[in-house]
């Protein structure tokens, strides 16, 4: 569902992603592991359209994100970093107008919008403006708006970020019941352990690189180091001492 | 799973959702969704701008009505002000132009020149709106990732530049151009076609911009040197030839025969048929004296305006298209990762400078400083703004001034005065009057700090004062040696340097005042805090104030140079005019004293009960 081929990406004289290859089947949870700065992000941005690759190709459902990147972007709900949401539209109208971009006829963007208001348990504010919202209502707001169009692909970056425990529960739930209905689920994390939780396999970044694809299972057998922690698999792999490869 | 909040009233409303949404959960993802044709994007976004519309007017109407009736009211009383200015303006120069060609071929160079520069002036504003508008905003970031034509999104923000750069224009193009044909008896296709005629016109110079923006944006990352490199030459050019057309001529004695042919030639430059000035101001003159076949004519350019006018958003569009998300990619994610920025050689020296303040406000100072120097949207408009005025006052020099003219001297002294005074006023509503709003959403920085929240606001009024003084003096400095006023009065000059620093003082301490009374916290974008109405206010408060510090002084400095009475004033004042003048500089002093206090003590009773957001 998503593959990313040889994909590079430099800012001036930093290298943000060097030599990207991988692929994520239907219906699995990938996380994308690294510490600040180590190219996730940029990963991400290229895969939603946000930015363009220096060199390589990415693809999702079989588009190309650069030369077609509406038929793309038409497949993914993206849940940013930072989300932006109108200040002068209610939390409903603002799912409306998501709704209308992904040109959902207007009984199922209505049927739509009461799915994600219940599920993500938006009705005590929906009616409000949104700018009178915390950051954890927006945050939901955001998680609903990815979710209304039925995406095929959810793209998240950093998801847990401002949500309380009782709504971490819920989109980890989310998630994971999302991807045994067949939505590819695609996010970074700094929370390793999310990553064990839900996820089918991890990838390891690490100054750009990916340093490991695999699951949490597989790279304790390649560490060698069974019953360890992914916390203590990710630092031996992010140390300075691990080197990148070339 | 539970969020937040009653429970009881949370499961009424879930009960209404909940068959649709079990269902929906337990489902696969289907496909009812379609990618939207360039006509449904658009009624997509007219869709939300409407609703943005409603909602900001409900919103004004419900929560603060009385601001929005006094918005309109200044708007209103502004225009009419305005409208009775130029209507007196008109009607002076009909009664001393007695020979009705000579004036008509007057008034459509004046037109000319004066729509050439709006076109300008309006290009460069549109450009940097929309440069704002659209790499700098995160609505494109959400947008971007929708599945939505670029185009779409660039003609959007288009739309959304030209009515933040033009509103201004009609709002000050329409009391003008009202006033005219109301003096000239203009019959009743001018006022009909008048608004069609500016708006169309106003699109024309808003497009250029925005295909300037785009197209240095898109080539800049790449090819940053030689782009840089061109728009300076380009700049440079255009710079050399104004010179050369201001300078490449005698002086002249003014308001004579010869003076006004000359006038009229150099002006030819803004006679240039394909420029969109032209067609406008002759579309304008056409209908208010060409009669029936002028109507025809004035149809005609308002078919060219609105061809262009629908023509030129379009290719905007199409450039947005081809060019948004690759230059949106490399510019608003940076390609200047790489360069590290140091403390400067002027920051260390303002340290210095700056030792007998408290830390607090020196920190502040410089901190505050240092924004200003990296933010080229600033500067680069008060630059623009100073330029223009620094041209216009080595323009002056060029006149032929003789001794019986001294009075009209330190009066047109006053009245540059006052053009600096009312551009001041416009840069510290617009840049000085955010500072805290923008401070404000960063406040939990100096809010938790151990710091004196009078000194921040003390280090804001000195920022503002300290970088609005210095060029300000500068520039009515060069006007007062322009029109030769330091051979003739040199107590002119140092009256004129004084108010100047009253202006800059009174200024500063208004915006930094009343923005800390009134902030606006939630909006992240200094030019809408600036737009709402706390900056309305002060820009109108700055404005009265500027008159109110400028005219008493000027009146009798008039009176003491000049041969002529004004009828209009009790005779002391003709009689005395040094005693009123003095009296009256004093005043001025009396009225920053209190325009500075009044706002200061408001704002630093509102910052210091500032709560944390």
């Amino acid at each position: 569902m998503i593959r990313v081929e040889n994909v590079h990406k430099a800012y001036g004289r930093k290298i943000a992603v060097a030599d990207l290859s991988l692929e994520v089947r239907p219906g699995e949870v990938f996380a994308l592991l690294g510490a600040n700065g180590a190219g996730k992000t940029t990963t991400i941005k290229m895969l939603v359209g946000l930015l363009m690759p220096d060199a390589g190709q990415l693809s999702i459902g079989g588009f190309d994100v650069v030369r077609q990147t509406r038929e793309a972007s038409h497949l993914v709900g993206y849940v940013p970093d930072q989300p932006y949401l109108y200040d002068k539209l209610t939390g409903r109208e603002f799912l409306a107008f998501i709704a209308d971009m992904y040109g959902m006829p207007a009984d199922a963007a209505q049927q739509a919008l009461d799915e994600q208001i219940a599920r993500f348990e938006l009705h005590e504010f929906a009616d409000r403006l949104t700018e009178t919202y915390s950051h954890g209502m927006k945050q939901r707001v955001v998680f609903a708006a990815a979710f209304v169009h039925r995406p095929q692909v959810v793209i998240l970056d950093e998801p847990m970020v401002g949500l309380d425990p009782h709504s971490m529960r819920v989109v980890k739930d989310l998630l994971r019941q999302q991807a045994q209905l067949g939505t590819t689920i695609f996010m970074s994390t700094h929370i390793l352990s999310l990553a064990e939780e839900i996820a089918d396999r991890i990838g390891v970044f690490h100054d750009g690189r990916l340093q490991f694809v695999g699951t949490v299972d597989e790279l304790r057998r390649t560490r060698q180091r069974d019953g360890a922690s992914l916390e203590k698999l990710f630092l031996e792999l992010t140390s300075p001492a691990s080197s990148p490869r070339e | 799973m539970q969020w937040h909040g009653d429970e009881a009233a949370r499961h009424s409303e879930l009960d209404r959702v909940s068959i649709a949404a079990a269902a929906a959960l337990n489902s696969p993802p289907t496909r009812c969704t379609r990618l939207l044709t360039r006509d449904d994007e658009a009624s997509v976004f007219s869709r939300l701008r409407r609703r943005i519309l409603r909602s900001v007017l409900r919103q004004l109407w419900q929560e603060s009505s009385l601001r929005a009736a006094l918005i309109t009211f200044l708007t209103i009383s502004f225009w009419l002000i305005m409208f009775v200015l130029f209507h007196e303006g008109f009607g002076l120069l009909r009664t001393a132009v007695t020979h009705p060609p000579t004036l008509a071929r007057a008034v459509h160079a004046v037109y000319n020149v004066f729509f050439l520069s709006l076109l300008l002036m309006l290009s460069v504003s549109a450009g940097i709106l929309y440069y704002a508008a659209i790499y700098k905003s995160p609505e494109v970031n959400l947008l971007l990732t929708l599945p939505v034509h670029a185009s779409r999104i660039a003609a959007e923000k288009f739309i959304e530049a030209t009515v933040l750069a033009c509103w201004g224009f009609v709002l000050l193009g329409s009391p003008l151009l009202v006033a005219y044909g109301m003096v000239n008896q203009t019959p009743w296709g001018y006022f009909a076609l008048l608004l069609p005629l500016l708006i169309s016109f106003a699109v024309i110079p808003s497009a250029i911009g925005a295909l300037a923006c785009l197209s240095l944006v898109a080539i800049a990352p790449r090819y940053r040197s030689a782009a840089v490199g061109v728009l300076g030459i380009c700049l440079l050019g255009v710079f050399l030839y104004l010179v050369w057309i201001v300078f490449g001529h005698g002086q002249q004695e003014p308001m004579t025969a010869l003076w006004l042919q000359t006038t009229l030639a150099r002006l030819r430059l803004a006679e240039q048929r394909v420029l969109p000035s032209w067609w406008l101001s002759t579309a304008l003159l056409e209908l208010a004296h060409g009669g029936p076949a002028g109507v025809f004519q004035a149809i005609g350019f308002q078919c060219v305006l609105l061809s262009n006018a629908l023509f030129l958003p379009r290719v905007v569009a199409l450039v947005g298209g081809l060019t948004l998300r690759r230059s949106y990619g490399q510019l608003s994610h940076g390609t200047n990762l790489s360069l590290p920025i140091r403390a400067g050689f002027i920051d260390r020296a303002l340290n210095q400078l700056l030792r007998p303040m408290s830390p607090t406000t020196r920190l502040v100072l410089i901190k505050d400083l240092r924004l200003f120097r990296r933010d080229p949207l600033q500067w680069s408009q008060f630059l623009l703004f100073f330029g223009l005025l620094s041209f216009y006052f080595v323009y002056v020099r060029r006149f032929d001034y003789g001794v019986q003219l001294t009075g009209w001297m330190t009066a047109i002294g006053f009245m540059n005065l006052g053009v600096v005074g009312l551009i001041l006023s416009t840069f510290t509503t617009r840049f000085v009057f955010p500072l805290i709003s923008v401070e404000g959403q960063r406040f939990w920085i100096l809010g938790t700090a151990p710091v004196n929240r009078r000194d921040i606001l003390w280090s804001k009024f000195i920022f503002a004062s300290s970088i609005t003084c210095l060029p300000c003096c500068l520039l009515v400095l060069l006007s007062d040696i322009a029109l030769q006023l330091w051979a003739r009065t040199p107590a002119m000059v140092v009256t004129h340097q004084l108010i100047c620093v009253l202006l800059s003082l009174g200024l500063s301490a208004m915006a930094v005042g009343l923005g800390a009374r009134l902030p606006n916290l939630r909006e992240p974008s200094p030019a809408k805090i600036a737009a709402g109405f706390g900056g309305t206010l002060t820009l109108i408060l700055s404005a009265v104030f500027v008159i109110a510090v400028i005219v008493p002084p000027a009146v009798p400095a008039y009176l003491m140079y000049s041969t002529s009475h004004l009828a209009v004033l009790p005779g002391s004042i003709s009689r005395t005019p040094e005693y009123w003048f003095v009296g009256a500089l004093a005043a001025s002093i009396g009225i920053t004293g209190l325009a500075a206090w009044l706002p200061m003590r408001m704002g630093f009773r509102a910052f210091t009960e500032m709560e944390l957001l």
